[in-house]
């Protein structure tokens, strides 16, 4: 079997505390709406070195593989419709919260 | 091929030096109490699931004769308004989780799918074992949470009547969830044996087509069962520490729950009629003589189904609150299932079509699948175009259309699988008489019980109501006399089977002349399935070779 | 050098060494839908109530859940280095990369509980019992209650991924793995490596996120 020299784990470790500085880094100056994609962008990137090397999919069978897209691809939808309804949810604008007893006492 | 050479290639072990090679059958392989309980046979624990399923299927089924005599009435017939409720909820919870989602892949997939890929076993034998024990300290805890006293919030545990109820929802989520661990164990196993326990030569197109459906079946077990898992976590956290995360009153939006739980709830329909489908494949194969009019057709809309049946969990929440953008959504989606159904309809039919049939028991079943399967599907289109869901929405139209896909569906498959495999699990034949008899009373049951539900349904009578107004009276006696002969008929189906079982007729190896691998074992299949690893060398629905080369 | 058991239902290792990997692959991927469940609850609530998400955030110590977020990349780098070592031949150091994974795994679960205990000096609870004074209303209690859910799920898999380094970390001291077979150590190094990948998404959410 082959192996991979331990160079290729330092290189992918330095790389991932690079991305998480820089993810620190842009928290702290704001970007509007972008803050959300810069930190989203960067977490996907690092999942993928870490998926990639550390997990070694790169020498894995390739179903390995197909597990993580199904996984990501159900993720998607489930995130992605669930928040749509939030977004696109106008028919019943959300009007004054009635106060009740019951929210009183928790 | 001349038949010549044809025989050389056939599955494993002829069966003329079957005994000293492969030792006795996996009935008799080892004995004591010991030897069941902590067997790792894939055919043993099939059978441990077999009893529990079927006590599991008692118990619902008495819980449903119950609540249908208490609708005899439309005032108090034999028990009063929280009783019912916590018996409508126990009946869903029992049918669901005890019974229809292990049934037929617990049982019937763990039986004979690695004999169908020519394995010894499944990959994970003790992980086996394990969803096996599992499932049965669910069982334990759902059935204490039963005398406990019961939730009385339907099985679908909606928020916030879930986490305000008195009754015992955390006790039955946990179990549940408990359930959902045991799911999730079998389909790793099921997955992992199908990519990697397939005998050499056996390619992904040759594998007999029930193990493309659990297939499918183990890729939403796998992925929406951990997500259920969580919303009824959720739910037993919120009760015990008034998290208030769904209640509107606290900014909470109970939407969200239902969300979450149909994402698995949905496809759960699918992990309880995939398997059912492949049980037909299997069955309409075998008693037309024929191929598959077109294997491909079935075995892909069998992963069709699995994906796309992920996607259309909002069709259940229309009348939700949920908006108007998603609702479109989860309509269109929602017919795409529609079309993969429709392919396997055809499919079958046209497996027919000049085929050699012969109407023994698990043919007729696939009969009434046939019809119910496609009404109930139907039924199921005209649900999810959201116009016609306003009206019908929680309406005991809703109920016989789940009843007619699930009960018509995942039931009759289940009894077909029972009946075409009881020669290879027990080795004996059943009385076929009684078994075409008591599937003709099943069927006349079943259509009597859910069929005026539809009338019902359309004419405004809400579902779960304890009580109803007079003039739905005569549909609900109808439908009650139904469910009685459909209990009745059941009890007789399992009345044949056990006389079968003590004293039926010894089976020879293969009873049906099918071609199916499971078939090529001897008449109760040894131990290890095979002596030595088997080469298959031709497909499972070879009827167009010699009946000879096909039987060493 | 020994190639390990192969089990009966088995034809040769390396399938058997595949179905376990895709095993662990699998259940890897219903243990990411099980988080799913959480992060869809944070976006949609999120969306609902942005602003007071934004400021709940803030509340948060950042530089703590970086250093965390440190920890647990260096932890998850020490454990693939370890499954280097093994097939190198080298039980005993990795086995000592085990070892020192886990210590990182204890220094994180010590950093999560000095926040956990900041919030509660603050009156920062799930559900019911948040009382913080500074910020009120829906969302922050929502926030926070998802917060102790999310982080609470995530410790709890850690504690399960330090259990199973713990295991492996013995079997490769006394030399039960070789070059040509360590899958419990490649197996427990994938499940810690999900652990990590966890954080790696809720980091940004309930930390920088902020406003």
């Amino acid at each position: 079997m082959r192996h991979a020299s331990s160079l290729r784990y330092v290189i992918v470790w330095l790389s991932l505390m690079g991305l998480a500085l820089l993810s620190f880094l842009l928290s702290g100056t704001h970007h509007g709406a972008f803050d959300i994609v810069f930190a989203l962008v960067i977490a996907l990137a690092k999942t993928t070195l870490v998926a990639l090397f550390f997990m070694e999919l790169i020498e894995h069978r390739f179903i390995n593989t197909m597990v993580v897209l199904v996984s990501a691809g159900l993720i998607t939808l489930l995130l992605s419709l669930t928040v749509a309804d939030i977004v696109t949810r106008h028919t019943f604008p959300r009007g004054p919260v009635p106060t009740t007893p019951q929210a009183a006492t928790r | 091929m001349t038949s010549g050479t044809y025989e050389a290639d056939l599955v494993g072990v002829p069966e003329t030096h079957a005994p000293t090679d492969v030792g006795l059958d996996y009935l008799r392989a080892d004995r004591g109490i010991r030897s069941w309980l902590l067997t790792t046979d894939h055919k043993r624990i099939g059978l441990m699931f077999y009893i529990v399923v079927i006590f599991a299927l008692i118990l619902g089924g008495i819980f449903a004769l119950l609540l249908r005599t208490e609708l005899l009435t439309p005032e108090r017939t034999v028990m009063d308004a929280v009783t019912y409720n916590r018996m409508f909820t126990l009946h869903g919870v029992t049918m669901i989780w005890l019974f229809m989602i292990p049934a037929i892949p617990n049982v019937f997939g763990n039986f004979v799918l690695p004999i169908m890929l020519g394995a010894k076993d499944l990959a994970f034998p003790r992980l086996n074992l394990a969803s096996f024990y599992v499932y049965l300290l669910g069982c334990v805890v759902t059935l204490g949470a039963m005398i406990w006293g019961g939730a009385d919030t339907g099985w679908t545990f909606y928020v916030p009547y879930s986490t305000t109820s008195q009754s015992a929802v955390v006790p039955i989520v946990l179990g549940i969830f408990i359930f959902g661990i045991s799911s999730i164990m079998t389909a790793v196993n099921f997955i992992v044996t199908t990519h990697t326990m397939r005998s050499a030569n056996l390619s992904w197109f040759r594998l007999p087509l029930f193990v493309w459906a659990l297939y499918g079946t183990s890729v939403i077990m796998l992925l929406a069962t951990p997500v259920l898992g969580l919303s009824v976590i959720v739910v037993a956290l919120d009760r015990a520490f008034q998290l208030g995360i769904f209640d509107p009153a606290l900014g909470g939006d109970p939407v969200l729950f239902q969300h979450l739980f149909w994402f698995y709830s949905h496809p759960a329909v699918y992990i309880m009629i995939l398997p059912a489908q492949g049980v037909m494949s299997e069955v309409v194969c075998t008693f037309s003589r024929r191929q598959p009019a077109s294997y491909g057709a079935i075995a892909m809309s069998s992963l069709g189904i699995a994906l796309v049946g992920f996607g259309t969990w909002g069709h259940h929440m229309f009348v939700a609150g949920m908006s108007e953008f998603d609702a479109n959504v989860f309509g269109v989606l929602s017919m795409f299932v529609a079309i993969f159904s429709a392919i396997k309809v055809f499919t079958w039919v046209a497996t027919m079509h000049r085929g050699s049939i012969h109407f023994n028991t698990p043919m007729l079943y696939f009969f009434w699948f046939l019809f119910l399967f496609v009404f109930g599907g139907m039924t199921g289109v005209a649900v999810a175009t959201e116009s016609l869901d306003v009206h019908w929405h929680d309406t005991y139209f809703v109920v016989a259309h789940f009843h007619f896909i699930m009960v018509g569906g995942t039931l009759t498959g289940f009894l077909a699988a029972v009946h075409y495999w009881f020669p290879k699990m027990f080795g004996r034949l059943y009385s076929e008489r009684m078994g075409l008899l008591t599937s003709f009373a099943v069927f006349t049951g079943f259509v009597l019980t859910f069929f005026p539900q539809f009338l019902l349904g359309n004419a405004g009578m809400p579902r779960r109501y304890y009580s109803y107004p007079a003039r739905y009276q005569w549909l609900n006696v109808l439908s009650t006399g139904g469910a009685w002969l459909l209990g009745g008929a059941l009890v007789l189906t399992l009345g044949n089977l056990l006389v079968a079982l003590f004293w039926g007729k010894r089976a020879t190896a293969n009873p049906w002349g099918s071609r199916g691998y499971e078939w090529m074992t001897p008449v109760l299949p040894p131990k290890t399935n095979f002596a030595s690893t088997p080469f298959i060398g031709r497909g499972p629905y070879d009827y167009d070779r010699p009946e000879e080369a096909a039987h060493a | 050098m020994h190639e390990g058991p192969l089990h009966p239902q088995f034809e040769d290792l390396e399938r058997q060494r595949d179905a376990a990997r895709l095993g662990m692959w699998a259940f890897l991927g219903s243990e990411a839908l099980l988080f799913t469940g959480l992060f869809v609850l944070y976006a949609a609530y999120r969306t609902l109530y942005p602003d007071a998400f934004a400021a709940a955030a803030s509340l948060n110590d950042r530089a703590l859940g970086t250093i965390n977020t440190f920890i647990l990349l260096t932890s998850s780098f020490t454990v693939a280095l370890s499954v280097h070592e093994v097939r190198l031949g080298r039980a005993r150091r990795s086995a000592l990369l085990l070892l020192a994974s886990i210590l990182l795994g204890f220094v994180f679960l010590g950093v999560k509980l000095t926040e956990y205990a900041e919030h509660f000096r603050e009156g920062i609870f799930p559900g019911p019992s948040y009382r913080y004074e500074g910020l009120r209303g829906f969302g922050p209690r929502i926030f926070f209650t998802l917060y102790f859910l999310m982080t609470g799920l995530h410790a709890l898999h850690v504690i399960a991924g330090m259990g199973m380094l713990a295991w492996v970390m013995v079997g490769a001291w006394q030399h039960r793995y070789s070059p040509l077979y360590h899958t419990p150590l490649e197996l427990g190094a994938l499940y810690w490596h999900l652990v990590d990948v966890i954080w790696i998404f809720l980091w940004p959410c309930l930390y920088l996120m902020h406003a």
